[in-house]
C-alpha cells in the first residue's frame, strides 16, 4: 500500500451544481501536497469527503485502502477552515480531549508548541482572538502522529509573521512517512515546502505534478504557473 | 468510545445545570426558612416584609420555570451546536460512528430531564415542609399498586422513561430535518418539529382506528379490572413509543451520516 490516498471518478453534486466532477488521482506517502485552486473550485469539498463530513454522489475514495470511516479517522488529522473548538473549555481541557479520543496524540508536543507561541494552557478559549484559536487548533492537529494531515487553508486567517511559524510547525512535526495535503490559494507563501501539486478548477483536476518536474520542464514557479492556468 | 463521548457530554452540560439545580434547591431552603406563604396568610397589613415575601415567591416560581426551560434549551443547543454547528467539524471527525454521538447526547439529555424533574419535586417538598416524606412515598406507591397492580409500579417509570426518550429523539429528528434546508435552519427545525408532532398524532389516530374494533373495544366493554386494562394499554404504548423512537433515531442517524453538510 504505497498510496495514502486514491480517488476514482469521484463526483459530488449539490442540488444542480457539480462541486467535484469525476476526479481521479493518487497521492503517494511521504509527500507534502498542495491542493491548489481558486475560491469555490472544490478544494474544501474534496477534503470534507476525505473526512466523511460529506458523502460522495458517485465514485470512490480510499485512504490507506479504507473508505472514509472510523478506520480512516484514526489516521487522518484534519484542520478545517472553521474554528471548531469548544468555547467553554480551557486549552488544557482541549488537549485532554484530543488525548482522550486520539491514540496518536502527543500532549508533550502540544504543550511545547503552546509555550513557544506564548499561549497559556489555563486560558479559556472563549477569551481568545480568532487568530490565537487558529493557532491552538493547528497545534492540536499537528501534535498527532497521523499518517495523513488534511489542512484546509491553514494560513488563511493568520498574519504573515505567524505564517512562517505555522509552516515551520507543519514541517517540524511530521514524520517522513506521513503525507500532508494543504489546500490554499495563497501559493507563494507555501510554495517552498511543496513536493507535489494538484491544480483544481471548477470541480475538475487540471494538473497533478511533482514540483521538481515543473521546475525542470518549464522553469516556472508554481505561483506563476498557477496564474497562467487559472487566468481569468 | 461511547463512554468517552458520554463523559465529555456530561462535563459540557453539568457545568451549567448542576449550579442551576443547586440554586433552585438552595432557594427552596431559604423560602422554607422565611416561609413567605405563611407570612402573607397571617399578616393583615401590608409591610416591606410582605412585599419581600411576594418577591421571593415570584422568584421561586421563575426559578422552577427557568430550570425546566434551561434543561430543554441546553438539550437542544448541545445537539444543534455541537453536532451541526462549527463544533461538528471536531465531533464528526473523531474516530467514532454517528449513532454513538446521538446515543451519548440522548442518554445525557434523558438524565438531565429526570434530574430537573427530581430537583423540582424535591424543591416543592422542601418548600411545603411536608413531614414523613418516606411514609408518604410508601403511601403513594401503595396507591399506585392498588389502582394499576404490582406490574404498574414497574411499568409506569419505564413508560415515563420511554416517553422522555421519544420526546428527545423527536427533537433531534426535527433539528436534523431542519438542517437539510439551505437557509433559516433554526426556523425550519421548529417547523419540522411541528410536522413530526402532527405525524405522531396521525399515527396514534390511525392505530386507534385500526384497533378500535378489536383491542380498544374489549377494553371499554369488558369487565376487566383496572390493572388488566392498564397492562394492556401500557403494552400498546410501549410498542408504539418504541416504534416511534426507532423511526426518529434511524431518521436522525441516516440524515447525519448520509446527508451531513456542515456550513
Amino acid at each position: 500500500m504505497n498510496n495514502i490516498l486514491e480517488c476514482n471518478n469521484l463526483t459530488k453534486v449539490f442540488g444542480s451544481k457539480k462541486a467535484l466532477n469525476n476526479i481521479s488521482f493518487t497521492i503517494p506517502r511521504g509527500k507534502i501536497v498542495g491542493l491548489l485552486g481558486p475560491n469555490g473550485s472544490g478544494k474544501s469539498t474534496f477534503i470534507k469527503l476525505c473526512n466523511e463530513l460529506l458523502t460522495a454522489t458517485s465514485g470512490n475514495l480510499l485512504i490507506s485502502g479504507h473508505k472514509p470511516g472510523v478506520a480512516t479517522k484514526k489516521i487522518v488529522s484534519y484542520l478545517p477552515e472553521k474554528t471548531y473548538l469548544n468555547d467553554w473549555m480551557k486549552v488544557s481541557q482541549m488537549v485532554e480531549f484530543f488525548e482522550d479520543f486520539y491514540d496518536d496524540f502527543n500532549p508533550t508536543t502540544a504543550y511545547d508548541m503552546l509555550s513557544k507561541l506564548n499561549i497559556n494552557p489555563k486560558d479559556k478559549l472563549k477569551t481568545m482572538s480568532k487568530g490565537t484559536k487558529e493557532k491552538v487548533q493547528l497545534i492540536l492537529v499537528m501534535s498527532r502522529e497521523a499518517e495523513l494531515y488534511l489542512l484546509d487553508e491553514p494560513i488563511g486567517g493568520v498574519d504573515p509573521a505567524a505564517r512562517d511559524y505555522i509552516l515551520d510547525t507543519i514541517l517540524n512535526n511530521y514524520n517522513e512517512n506521513a503525507t500532508i495535503i494543504i489546500s490554499t490559494h495563497l501559493i507563494s507563501d507555501i510554495e517552498k515546502i511543496l513536493d507535489y501539486i494538484i491544480f483544481i478548477k471548477d470541480g475538475e483536476v487540471v494538473m497533478t505534478k511533482e514540483v521538481d518536474e515543473i521546475r525542470e520542464e518549464t522553469g516556472k514557479s508554481i505561483d506563476l504557473l498557477f496564474r497562467e492556468v487559472f487566468k481569468c | 468510545m461511547l463512554n468517552k463521548l458520554l463523559r465529555w457530554e456530561f462535563k459540557a452540560t453539568a457545568r451549567l445545570l448542576i449550579p442551576l439545580y443547586l440554586t433552585l434547591l438552595l432557594f427552596s431552603l431559604i423560602n422554607r426558612i422565611i416561609n413567605p406563604f405563611n407570612l402573607i396568610q397571617t399578616s393583615n397589613n401590608f409591610s416591606l416584609q410582605i412585599f419581600i415575601s411576594y418577591i421571593t415567591i415570584v422568584a421561586y416560581f421563575s426559578l422552577v420555570v427557568g430550570t425546566v426551560a434551561m434543561t430543554l434549551v441546553i438539550m437542544i443547543q448541545r445537539f444543534y451546536k455541537s453536532l451541526l454547528g462549527d463544533e461538528g467539524y471536531l465531533m464528526f471527525t473523531l474516530p467514532t460512528t454517528t449513532w454513538k454521538h446521538i446515543i451519548s447526547k440522548l442518554l445525557v439529555a434523558v438524565v438531565w430531564v429526570i434530574g430537573s424533574m427530581v430537583t423540582t419535586i424535591t424543591s416543592i417538598i422542601i418548600i411545603s415542609g411536608a413531614d414523613n416524606i418516606g411514609q408518604q412515598l410508601i403511601e403513594l406507591i401503595n396507591g399506585v399498586k392498588e389502582i394499576l397492580g404490582v406490574a404498574g409500579i414497574f411499568t409506569l417509570p419505564f413508560m415515563m422513561l420511554l416517553m422522555i426518550t421519544t420526546a428527545v429523539l423527536m427533537i433531534y429528528a426535527a433539528i436534523s430535518l431542519g438542517h437539510m434546508f439551505s437557509r433559516h435552519k433554526l426556523i425550519a427545525s421548529f417547523a419540522m418539529y411541528g410536522v413530526l408532532y402532527l405525524f405522531s398524532q396521525i399515527l396514534i389516530v390511525i392505530s386507534i382506528v385500526i384497533f378500535s374494533n378489536s383491542f380498544f373495544a374489549t377494553l371499554i366493554n369488558s369487565t376487566e379490572t383496572t390493572p388488566d386494562i392498564f397492562r394492556k394499554l401500557s403494552i400498546f404504548y410501549i410498542i408504539f413509543a418504541t416504534l416511534l423512537s426507532t423511526v426518529y433515531f434511524t431518521l436522525t442517524n441516516t440524515l447525519l451520516t448520509k446527508k451531513l453538510n456542515l456550513e
